[in-house]
């Protein structure tokens, strides 16, 4: 979206576009995080030679 | 599992395999950023709208490919020749991302529709409706996982549930050819009907949203690997523990 395009296009639609991909990057990245998270909490109570997939 | 997995030295289930999947993931998701928000011009018909389509339509493609994955694992633990928990971690963890990728859709769907049709929600379409009642169905799913009972009674109870749910998803598919909708037929499938832009970028979506369900996916399935062999040593703990109980407590 350029300058061209932000100032014919209506804010709410602007702000509809920019949600849609702020909301979509901050599903994915709660999921990582959390994922990540109970990764770290786990591995660390099983010795690494154990972990399965090593 | 991968044969080139190799532990990256810290906690956590990363290896290296998916250490460089996460980077792939993270840039394409930045390239799909920048050029659907940016770079792309704009449609000939539905002009600036279709920048959210570079994201609704793959994830709606991802959560069928995640409900398939899901069903194909329970009828999978279902027979008796092939029944592994390994399954069923695969079913759970593909229903957990679909139910968000189903989610995601609903969302960028509506926002797509607030700006093309003036409106979120239409009751009367038949691909939203069904769409949302594929979200209901898996979320029941992720609800019958968490009932009461032994492994197998749950890990059983789920997949039917997985292999009833996906009966609605040739539903969402086809309610656009089957049934009179708001909700557009799909471009992709017609000749011409759209430029090269949007099928590259739709390719682009595809493989980022594709690439980040098989990171999550692995992590979660070693996720899960870990919490049931913590639960496994806990039970024989307690019964341990039980038994000595026992033991102390009866008269000499």
């Amino acid at each position: 979206m350029t300058a061209a395009v932000l100032a014919y296009m209506p804010r709410e639609d602007v702000g509809m576009i920019v949600a849609a991909y702020v909301i979509v990057a901050a599903a994915g990245g709660a999921l990582v995080w959390r994922v990540r998270r109970r990764g770290r909490q786990l591995t660390q109570r099983v010795p690494r030679e154990e972990w399965p997939w090593t | 599992m991968i044969a080139s997995a190799r532990p990256t030295g810290r906690t956590g289930t990363g290896t290296r395999a998916t250490g460089a999947l996460g980077l792939v993931t993270l840039a394409l998701f930045g390239f799909l950023l920048v050029f659907g928000l940016f770079n792309s011009p704009a449609d000939a018909v539905q002009r600036d709208s279709v920048r959210i389509l570079y994201l609704h339509v793959p994830s709606a493609e991802m959560a069928y490919i995640a409900f398939a994955v899901a069903a194909v694992a329970s009828a999978a633990y279902l027979w008796r020749r092939t029944r592994s928990k390994a399954w069923d971690r695969v079913a759970n963890a593909s229903v957990e991302l679909g139910v968000v990728f189903t989610g995601l859709t609903l969302v960028t769907g509506m926002m797509w529709g607030r700006i093309s049709w003036g409106v979120y929600w239409d009751w009367a379409d038949t691909r939203l409706v069904s769409t949302l009642l594929l979200f209901v169905m898996f979320v029941g799913y992720l609800a019958v996982r968490r009932l009461d009972g032994s492994d197998d009674q749950r890990a059983r109870r789920s997949a039917v549930v997985a292999l009833v749910a996906i009966l609605d998803v040739p539903l969402v598919h086809f309610s656009v050819e089957w049934f009179q909708t708001t909700h557009p037929k799909s471009s992709l499938e017609t000749a011409g009907a759209i430029d090269g832009t949007f099928r590259f970028l739709h390719f682009v979506g595809v493989v980022t949203f594709f690439c980040g369900y098989l990171w999550l996916m692995m992590h979660r399935n070693r996720v899960a690997m870990l919490e049931e062999r913590l639960a496994g040593e806990e039970l024989a703990t307690a019964i341990a523990e039980r038994q000595r109980e026992g033991v102390a407590g009866v008269p000499s």
